[in-house]
């Protein structure tokens, strides 16, 4: 209450609340504070109520969804990506887990290849397949029923969730390069980026489709069968990371992109057998 | 809103889960009832876009579902609760349907919120609404579920088995919140809780092995039975359906049982028992 005018009171006044009597007499006597009551009542309570409740519920955005928001990415784009199940702290770290054991590898074991470049597709698979899908996504039934842009908003997850795991497999890549103790990757330190975008958008195309693990399971046995067919065909390193190659991975990531686009806009989002 | 199916149809493989289904559903409450694999939920799934009929057409008022462009407009106009109900642990009950109304395009922040609230509210679990969702009993999930489906203020309602895991008092709050929805809006309501469907639906459809077999208002279903329904001290074996009641007597529906028996008034449960029975397969 202030010296002569006991303004905090008003909105208990005006929601009917009690105050002292002499209060009362102050505010019907007082022209100032009539005034404002006045100004109070024609307030709606309950609508101001609610912000303030909501403001106290509402959590802050994550450190991903400010980011994309940002960088100039729509709001609801921004929260469905973040949103991704393979974005989660503890699939991160798996992700992590497996690229350290590379990393070992390559360094500990006497290879031909750099255990980093068959790795990172896999990681990329993985990570992809279980970014979004009926079964891999918690609330795809309850998503795939707003009318948020599939195609988009799909492309932006997966392109997130590969971006991720290509950090992680680039700062590997990196620390391997750095340390001293593998030349394994010299001259090939991006040469897994093609082969990981062109799996993961394998398993993504029959992942959203059937089930995350199918879809990874035909990501990864792709490309190791693919892997262990060029490791056999010589004793030295095999063509599949040279230069060469990167546009046949690019070639089959460009139609796998084609596909998986197709999918989403023509395709209803639960396949068929979801029926029940 | 105003619904219509014609000839809708959809089949998996050897499976059929819809035969021939025209309907129309306007703004009111209707129930879809049926037993479990009658083709409630895919009938749901095809009304809100999410699987293409195999035959037939479906109409969301001026709108074709199988044009990607109209579906989006029917998808700014509905809330949808499946039945499958997949929630992300990890979010907060408040965070869910504020993630949900975002994508619903909702933009503005602070309207959003004050939306959300009011879901939460109005399914009363505002209590818990900074709560993980992982945290909540089933019926709290369930509910945080109808909220997001109502968050956006939607023309087209459909509810999958909304009351599932709702204690009996959460259920007389959810059909006073149905009741209310349905006055302007067209609210679909599959169950197979026949009290739910007497309680609040203004039209009820009877899904039997894919196809309708009653569509029509309760007080229509509930008189299908008038003169089948009996109390006797004894169970019949003419009997269409008969079972023990709390007196002790049988409530058997059917033709009049032979010795003591009584005409008692039917109800929607009875009329639904007696429509499904007299389908192929049907109970007895």
């Amino acid at each position: 209450m202030t010296a002569e005018h006991p303004l905090e009171l008003l909105p208990v006044i005006a929601e009917g609340g009690l105050v002292e009597r002499a209060v009362r007499d102050h505010v019907a006597d007082c022209a100032r504070c009539s005034a404002a009551l006045a100004s109070l009542s024609s307030l709606d309570l309950d609508y101001v109520w609610k912000g303030v409740a909501a403001a106290i519920d509402a959590p802050a955005p994550g450190l991903l969804e400010r980011f994309l928001r940002l960088i100039g990415i729509d709001p609801a784009l921004a929260r469905f990506t973040a949103a991704a199940p393979s974005l989660h702290a503890s699939w991160l770290l798996g992700s992590v887990g497996v690229v350290a054991v590379a990393v070992l590898v390559s360094i500990a074991a006497p290879v031909r290849v750099a255990p980093l470049l068959v790795v990172a597709p896999l990681v990329g698979a993985g990570a992809v397949a279980f970014a979004f899908g009926p079964v891999a996504d918690p609330a795809y039934e309850i998503v795939a029923a707003t009318p948020m842009s599939a195609v988009l908003a799909i492309l932006l997850r997966l392109s997130v969730v590969l971006a991720v795991n290509a950090a992680v497999v680039g700062v590997a890549v990196a620390a391997e390069l750095t340390s001293g103790r593998s030349h394994l990757l010299a001259g090939h330190a991006f040469s897994w980026l093609l082969p990981m975008a062109s799996v993961a958008l394998l398993a993504a195309v029959v992942g959203t489709r059937t089930q995350p693990v199918v879809g990874a399971a035909t990501g990864m046995g792709a490309w190791l069968g693919v892997v262990i067919v060029a490791m056999s065909a010589t004793n030295g390193f095999p063509a599949l990371w040279t230069p060469a190659w990167q546009g046949a991975h690019a070639g089959v990531a460009a139609a796998l992109l084609a596909v998986l686009v197709w999918i989403v806009h023509r395709c209803a989002p639960l396949p068929d057998r979801n029926l029940t | 809103m105003l619904v219509t199916l014609n000839g809708v149809s959809k089949s998996y493989r050897s499976v059929t889960a819809l035969r021939d289904i025209d309907l129309e559903l306007r703004p009111g409450i209707t129930g879809l009832l049926g037993p479990n694999g009658a083709g409630k939920t895919t009938l749901l799934r095809i009304l809100a876009t999410l699987l293409d009929p195999s035959a037939g057409s479906v109409g969301v008022d001026a709108w074709d579902p199988a044009n990607v462009r109209d579906r989006t407009e029917i998808r700014r106009r509905l809330g949808y609760l499946p039945q499958d109900l997949g929630l992300y642990p990890r979010f907060t009950a408040f965070e869910f349907v504020d993630y949900i109304a975002i994508l619903k395009e909702l933009k503005d922040r602070d309207d959003r919120h004050r939306r959300v609230r009011a879901a939460l509210e109005s399914v009363g679990i505002e209590e818990v609404a900074g709560r993980k969702i992982r945290t909540l009993s089933g019926g709290m999930k369930r509910r945080v579920g109808i909220a997001q489906a109502i968050v956006a203020d939607p023309g087209l309602v459909l509810l999958d088995e909304p009351t599932t895991g709702l204690d009996p008092e959460q259920r007389i709050r959810f059909r006073q919140l149905i009741a209310g929805l349905g006055e302007h809006r067209t609210v679909v309501l599959s169950t197979h809780l026949v009290e739910d469907v007497a309680a609040v639906c203004t039209s009820v459809v009877v899904l039997w092995q894919g196809r309708v077999l009653f569509n029509g208002p309760p007080v229509e279903l509930r008189a299908a039975a008038d003169g089948m329904v009996w109390n006797a001290p004894e169970s019949s074996p003419t009997a269409i359906a008969a079972w023990r009641t709390e007196s002790g007597a049988f409530r058997i529906i059917g033709p009049k049982p032979s010795g003591d028996a009584t005409a008692v008034q039917a109800t929607v449960e009875d009329g639904y028992l007696l429509i499904t029975s007299k389908s192929p397969a049907g109970v007895r």
